[in-house]
């Protein structure tokens, strides 16, 4: 085959591959036993069918209350109470708790993520990607004639 | 996930030292470093959410797939065919070296169950232990990672390329 028709074709299986796990996974992963926090924020749009059930989630907090905090999934506001942890609005949380009623989540285990800190990690991982394509850029070139990477230096 | 910069300086650190016994790998450190930042393109939920996409295509739809086993690898074929036939497999080598390691990483994160994402899928939907060192948004990995790939730029430069 040639390597032209064989680039085309392992393009078109690899893109068509991940297009399909791409919608796969939209479509189940929020099953009970798949993804946790897709499960989670999935159950939470229904609250009162899944009262009494264990939750992992990832979610930002909306607003801090005396007992707690409050927080958003699923379209509805839950206050989290049973935990020492005092994340502000903003910040991100993690957490495995248990859907006490329709907005109460009783928490066993809360990790809190700052907000200042996710805005460190964005911009850092910005930085990532540039010391990336600085690097890259030093020893490949992209070789319009053949439509392909090369190493520079390489005629 | 673990912050870019910490991704992509584990693996150049890594590469580069094999690179001094075995030195045709320097050519491929850039690609292992892109390998790394692959499985986080799944990040690209923040500027197009999937429900923009879900709307659109009238389908189910996530990004997250990209962060699992099956979609990276798609992916590491994707990019590995934009390079010559003569290159493509050790491309394809130092692209699943680095993606590799962004799983390790990822492995040491902190998570309140204790478990990885299902990252097997579509294989499996088990998760896998963590090791529960630190958070994305911490620093220190970046400052470790960074001193050390400091160190072993300094000593190629001087050492080994020179």
């Amino acid at each position: 085959m040639e390597d032209r028709t064989r680039r085309v074709v392992t393009t078109l299986v690899a893109f068509g591959a991940l297009f399909v796990m791409m919608v796969h996974y939209g479509a189940v992963a929020a099953e009970p036993g798949h993804d946790p926090n897709m499960a989670a924020h999935r159950a939470l749009e229904s609250p009162d069918q899944h009262v009494g059930e264990n939750l992992y989630m990832w979610t930002v907090v909306a607003t801090d209350t005396p007992n707690g905090f409050v927080v958003k999934a699923g379209g509805h506001r839950y206050a989290v109470s049973g935990t020492d942890a005092t994340p502000s609005p903003g910040d991100a949380i993690q957490m495995v708790g248990n859907l006490r009623d329709g907005n109460t989540i009783v928490a066993d285990r809360v990790v809190v993520s700052p907000r200042p800190a996710l805005q460190y990690l964005y911009a850092i991982s910005i930085g990532g990607l540039l010391v990336t394509v600085v690097v890259f850029v030093r020893r490949w070139r992209f070789d319009r004639a053949t439509f392909t990477v090369r190493p520079r230096g390489d005629e | 996930m673990t912050d870019l910069l910490t991704h992509v300086l584990f693996v150049y650190t890594g590469m580069t030292v094999a690179s001094w016994r075995y030195p045709r790998l320097r050519l491929f450190v850039p690609i292992s470093m892109i390998g790394a930042v692959i499985p986080d393109l799944s990040k690209a939920r923040i500027i197009i959410p999937a429900g923009v996409i879900e709307t659109a295509l009238g389908l189910p739809f996530s990004w997250t797939a990209i962060h699992r086993l099956g979609g990276t690898l798609a992916v590491l074929a994707l990019v590995a065919t934009f390079f010559p036939k003569r290159l493509r497999s050790r491309v394809f080598g130092a692209l699943l070296f680095g993606a590799s390691t962004a799983y390790l990483l990822d492995a040491g994160l902190i998570r309140a169950n204790g478990v990885t994402p299902p990252y097997l899928y579509p294989i499996a939907w088990m998760p896998l232990p963590t090791a529960g060192l630190y958070l994305s948004s911490e620093s220190w990995p970046a400052l470790v990672s960074g001193s050390v790939a400091a160190a072993v730029w300094t000593i190629n430069r001087v050492y080994v390329e020179d």
